[in-house]
């Protein structure tokens, strides 16, 4: 029994613990974001409260002067009617602070929640990045600050909820010292209506919840309407209308679904409205009654009045609000759960240039959310100044085995060793300084020629000579005479060049052979190519990394007989390793794909 | 003017699609506007009827009707407004279930070449966003009604406040002019600022891509170039600071300047009402009622700056909506719905891509002859996939004639061209639906006969796609339970619709670019024996596969210059010959020429 509620207690907590740690975290970025701007706004919020508790008084006093007017009064009658006046036009300057805020927080929240965001980003481990839901938290987060400007938002949301609550009560105070009989229907008219709004609003994000699967398929289907290469596909095939019915069909679940739900939430707000609406009524009536019997006076009448009103029109405010704040809420966990995914571990020793060999020692590795493993215990040593080719078919393990080897990948078991130095033990960034790479997805940066091919060692970014080296080793020259030297933007949308893939493969290249490493990695690199410069790059790339280690990951065996050494990867595991001729005579697995591709040249 | 005319162009759509709806979220929205002005009458008659009663005993029968009435006017307010609100739903279902589809029609039949078109691309992108365009026409239909309460209540009040004390009324409208105009300008400010750093938002938003991207965090870390793009980041989101707070300080001046009337028009309003009292011209009643009010009153004129500026804000949203109505749909004939014979006639076709200056293709000319299969090769650029989208009828030649059976290929119907070819092309799609629908796409009318797309599934080399699960199984990550393929597996997916169509003719451009070389190497046998008796077109950087062609067309800077079987080929000094040894060579025997 003891452990039960032991462990309801700890879900309970577990439940509370992220809305609590995630308030913290955005408070205090609230503070780091403006902290004037929110002393400015807690000012002029606590300004308007107190105002708006301030106007039935005075208007008590008013009435309470008119009623009996004299000579003498006169004077005071005015000070009254200055104060009131006051008092109505006070807040209204509080909207220029109000559109201040906006257009700063619209203007930096870039700068500081984007900053974050991106700071974050480039510590997350690559296994991290490999996991299914990643970009859609990436998504989430980045239209939580940026689309719904929620983490900017939220905490001015949250002072004015404040000020409607304490409006509120403000104004109970008042009714109640003008007479206990206004309390009651002043407290319990709305509580329907709360209730309702709670209740209605689990039902709302359980229904958001239930359809968010329905909703991306509905979403994906229609963005296939605006690409260019789906609609190619759908008009020369001809399944668009296909497509349609599934939209149509789709979407009607959703619609029939949503529609029900909110027909309900209509009618439960209606009558919470309607109970609402019954107490204020009855408060006017009561006062009246009150009135009649000559238990207040005619100011305090209208002053009744008017704390009612205001009572209505905040408790009118708050409700609408506290959906919103809900929802705000849910994107500010959005962005804040951005920062839970996991960044990379890092060695703290640092790293001596590895003089023998790079040794692979029963290296297992398990990409997140997989059911087998991508590596199933893989020994290797490379050599110090080798070229070594990994060959195999697709989904083998060959990239998966060169992100290892280069320590962004962390075996789940098994190790790594430079030399004697444990990669796991290094400090990853010295380690990486000795590596280049050109991966199989290289990316296509929208900045300048020069920026896209020096990326790969910015500290060397106005060294012209090597640039110009790298350039013509690419077999890049002609390309950066027709677009107009390298300092060209790329990118259409950007008003700069665009490239073909293989003129990108070429610049990929470029990138990786800019950086000078002792270690190269290989991921495919003239898969794009046609065959004749293929060839040629191919030829000068080994010819230029001669002197340095070099690892190349093709479909092309043609390149092994080049390669000092061929390790033939096969379902997670290294099964053959040696030169060309070896393989060849062993008739195992190499020799077979060798035969594979080669008959389709001889003869 | 142009807000004005989206603001009725949602007005519009939303009583075209559901009218019943629109016009009763009209109404709910209204009548309680012009509440605001009969309340402060009722009020005024209630409380000179109660003083009546105070002072004579009389009146009490008006006094109860005008408390009853008070009651009823504020107990249907909240509920009509509530009832209205709800309206938006069935409007915004209604909307998508009808204009959607509309919309989607539209996509589909764009003139082709729309897709190159800069300014056409971000429309599209607009229109590719989640609920786009219904949600931004129901906000911006929504907005607009509010705005028209805002008017019509506030307007319901001045007629009142009219009637008590003109000096109330005409110092309204005295300043309401001067205060619409400091709240338009500072909404334009906000507008042009966005406009002028709209340059720096792109650029934002593309570094955000490649922070998303595990590739490029991949290089990241490895070049250490984290710094680069922290450095951009910083410049642009600093840049965009700079200009917004310079050009909002004036915008909030602005807009302050129209509060600092709202706060003169308060005090001018509540002092006359307080010396008119003094003087006798207003009753008590008068008196209360109005000073009861005016708080709301000028709530609400703070209010409808913001309102307005916010619909003006919703409204210049749909410009896009407009941009991609304009858009021009497609334009080829489509009208021969058959043809005597299915020969393939290039007549001296050129074609340069809109919105580019290169020519792609140099007055090209061939014939392909029923059931032949031909290859082309060239190098990147050469424009090998141009003469395949060409041929597809996507877009109109700048010269000459693209012709099957003798008529232009824009001419044919759609489901005649479907008969004569079938396309796998080199960015083929990835679509996140079913196995079973993926391949079925090839041929619908085959999409429940389980028989025969297992079989087209085989041939493709997909066998452990047929082991892994059923047809019914999900692709991609839409669904919890979808897996994602890698691209070799797309490939033979792509690969399988194909063999799935009837067309008498198939083009595969780069059909094996994402396999390995042992499933390349079946691929092309499997190539080979399925379509023997069809017309190959075929694209492939891998020349070995050219070799199975009956004829081989090689392509260099958008011309034809070789042209011929391989055995021909391979005896004419040329492009062909050369680029097969370089890539042979790997292959060839060790003393053909080793550099070890």
């Amino acid at each position: 029994m003891k452990i039960e509620t032991d462990n309801a207690s700890r879900s309970i907590y577990n439940k509370m613990e992220k809305p609590v740690r995630y308030l913290k975290c955005c408070l205090r970025d609230m503070i780091q974001f403006s902290r004037l701007y929110y002393m400015v706004y807690l000012i002029v919020i606590v300004v308007e409260m107190a105002t708006s508790i301030a106007i039935p008084l005075v208007i008590a006093n008013i009435f309470e002067l008119v009623s009996d007017m004299n000579a003498i009064q006169t004077q005071r009658f005015w000070f009254q009617i200055f104060m009131l006046s006051a008092l109505i036009g006070l807040p209204q300057l509080s909207s220029v602070v109000d559109r201040w805020m906006l257009t700063y927080s619209h203007a930096r929240k870039e700068q500081y929640f984007g900053w974050k965001m991106f700071h974050h980003a480039s510590h997350i481990s690559l296994e991290e990045m490999e996991k299914p839901g990643v970009l859609d938290t990436f998504q989430k987060a980045e239209a939580a600050y940026s689309d719904y400007e929620a983490l900017t938002e939220f905490p001015l949301m949250l002072m004015d909820v404040l000020n409607h609550v304490v409006t509120c009560i403000g104004c109970m105070v008042v009714l109640a010292k003008f007479s206990l009989f206004l309390l009651p229907s002043a407290i319990f008219s709305f509580i329907p209506r709360f209730v309702m709004t709670l209740h209605r609003q689990g039902k709302e994000r359980d229904i958001t919840r239930a359809q968010a699967p329905l909703h991306r398929r509905i979403h994906y289907l229609w963005r296939l309407f605006c690409n260019k290469d789906s609609v190619k596909e759908m008009r020369v095939l001809g399944f668009s209308s296909y497509l349609k019915e599934k939209w149509a069909e789709d979407n009607g679940q959703v619609v029939e679904e949503l529609v029900k739900v909110r027909r309900k939430d209509r009618q439960l707000a209606v009558i919470g409205v309607a109970v609402k609406n019954i107490g204020f009524a009855v408060n006017i009536l009561i006062s009246l009654v009150l009135l009649l019997h000559g238990e207040i006076a005619i100011g305090v009448f209208a002053a009744c009045f008017s704390a009612v009103s205001t009572l209505e029109s905040r408790q009118l405010s708050l409700f609408s609000e506290i959906p919103t704040v809900l929802q705000m809420y849910y994107r500010v966990e959005e962005y804040y759960d951005f920062f839970e995914l996991k960044s990379q571990p890092d060695g703290e020793e640092s790293y001596r240039p590895f003089e023998r060999e790079i040794r692979l020692q029963g290296v297992h590795f398990q990409y997140p959310g997989a059911k087998t493993e991508a590596l199933k215990g893989v020994d290797l040593t490379i050599r110090k100044g080798e070229h070594v080719v990994i060959v195999g078919e697709n989904g083998s393990g060959k990239t998966t085995l060169s992100k290892v080897i280069s320590g962004v990948y962390q075996p789940s078991s098994g190790s790594v060793f430079y030399d004697e130095q444990n990669v796991e033990t290094l400090r990853r960034k010295e380690l990486l300084k000795d590596i280049s790479i050109v991966p199989q997805d290289f990316v296509h940066y929208h900045f300048t020629m020069r920026e896209n091919i020096c990326i790969s060692d910015l500290a060397a970014i106005s060294d012209e000579k090597r640039l110009a080296r790298v350039i013509e080793n690419a077999g890049m020259q002609e390309l950066i005479e027709s677009i107009g030297g390298v300092d060209v933007q790329m990118g259409r949308e950007f008003g700069g060049r665009e490239l073909s893939g293989g003129e990108w493969q070429k610049t990929a290249i470029a990138r990786g052979l800019f950086k000078e490493c002792p270690l190269m990695i290989l991921d495919e690199p003239t898969s794009a190519l046609d065959p004749l410069v293929e060839y040629e790059i191919l030829i000068r790339f080994l010819e230029l990394t001669r002197d340095r280690t070099a690892v190349i990951i093709s479909h092309r065996v043609g390149i092994c007989r080049t390669a000092d050494r061929i390790v033939v990867m096969k379902d997670g595991r290294a099964v053959e390793t040696g030169t060309h001729e070896e393989l060849l005579a062993a008739q195992g697995d190499y020799a077979k794909i060798w035969r594979e591709q080669a008959k389709w040249y001889q003869g | 003017m142009k807000i004005l005319r989206n603001c009725w162009m949602s007005v519009r759509y939303a009583f075209r699609y559901a009218s019943v709806n629109a016009a009763l979220l009209v109404l709910g929205y209204n009548i309680p506007g012009l509440f605001s002005g009969l309340q402060i009458v009722v009020i005024q008659r209630l409380v000179d009827s109660g003083i009546l009663y105070a002072q004579s005993g009389d009146g009490f029968r008006q006094m109860l009707i005008y408390g009853i009435c008070l009651v009823g006017m504020m107990f249907s307010w909240g509920v009509l407004q509530k009832f209205a609100g709800y309206e938006r739903t069935p409007i915004e279902a209604k909307l998508t279930e009808k204009l959607s589809p509309v919309v989607m029609e539209k996509m589909e039949n764009l003139e082709y070449s729309v897709f190159e078109d800069q300014g056409a691309q971000e429309v599209l992108q607009r229109m590719s966003r989640e609920r786009e365009p219904v949600n931004t026409l129901c906000d911006v239909f929504i907005y607009t009604v509010m705005t028209v309460q805002m008017l019509v209540s506030i307007g319901s009040m001045l007629w009142v406040y009219m009637t008590i004390s003109v000096w109330t009324g005409l110092g309204l409208i005295l300043l309401a002019v001067p205060m619409m105009f400091m709240n338009y300008a500072s909404a334009y400010i906000v507008d042009q600022v966005m406009r002028d750093t709209a340059g720096q938002q792109k650029k934002m938003s593309d570094l955000k891509n490649l922070l998303s991207n595990k590739h490029a965090i991949y290089e990241m870390k490895v070049f250490n170039s984290y710094e680069l793009m922290e450095e951009k980041w910083n410049r642009y989101s600093g840049e965009v600071l700079q200009e917004t707070m310079k050009e909002g300080q004036k915008a909030t001046v602005m807009s302050g300047g129209s509060q600092a009337l709202g706060v003169v028009y308060s005090v001018f309003l509540i002092i006359t009402l307080a010396w008119s009292f003094l003087h006798g011209t207003v009753t008590l009643g008068q008196f209360t009622a109005a000073i009861n009010s005016a708080p709301s009153l000028t709530t609400k004129i703070k209010n409808s700056s913001w309102q307005v500026a916010r619909m003006m804000e919703y409204a210049k949203r749909l410009d896009y909506f407009r941009d991609f109505l304009a858009l021009p749909e497609r334009r080829d004939r489509r009208n021969v719905t058959a043809v005597s014979h299915q020969d393939i006639a290039f007549e001296g076709v050129s074609f340069t891509y809109p919105g580019t200056d290169r020519q792609v293709l140099k007055h090209v000319t061939f014939r392909i002859k029923e059931g032949e299969r031909v290859a082309f090769v060239g190098e990147n650029g050469a424009g090998k996939s141009t003469i395949i989208k060409l041929l597809c009828g996507l877009y109109e030649p700048d010269g000459g004639r693209v012709m099957i059976g003798g008529v232009n290929v824009r001419d044919l119907s759609d489901e005649l061209r479907r008969k004569f070819l079938t396309v796998v092309f080199q960015d083929f799609g990835c679509y996140e639906l079913t196995l079973r629908e993926n391949v079925a796409f090839g041929n619908l009318q085959y999409l429940h006969e389980d028989e025969i797309i297992r079989e087209v599934l085989l041939v493709a080399g997909g066998e452990e796609l047929l082991k892994e699960g059923g047809l019914d199984r999900n692709l991609g990550h839409l669904k919890a339970d979808g897996v994602d393929l890698s691209k070799g597996q797309w490939q033979r997916l792509a690969t399988a619709r194909a063999f799935l169509s009837d067309a008498s003719y198939v083009i595969l451009d780069e059909p094996t670019a994402s396999l390995d070389p042992v499933a390349e190497s079946r691929m092309y046998e499997n190539f080979a024996q399925i379509f023997h008796k069809r017309g190959t077109i075929m694209i492939s950087h891998r020349l070995a596969s050219a070799r199975m062609a009956d004829r081989i067309l090689v392509l260099d800077g958008g011309r034809i210059v070789q042209s011929g079987s391989h055995a021909e080929l391979m005896e004419q000094e040329g492009l062909y010959r050369t680029m097969y040894l370089a890539q042979s060579s790997w292959y060839a025997d060790k003393e053909a020429g080793d550099e070890d």
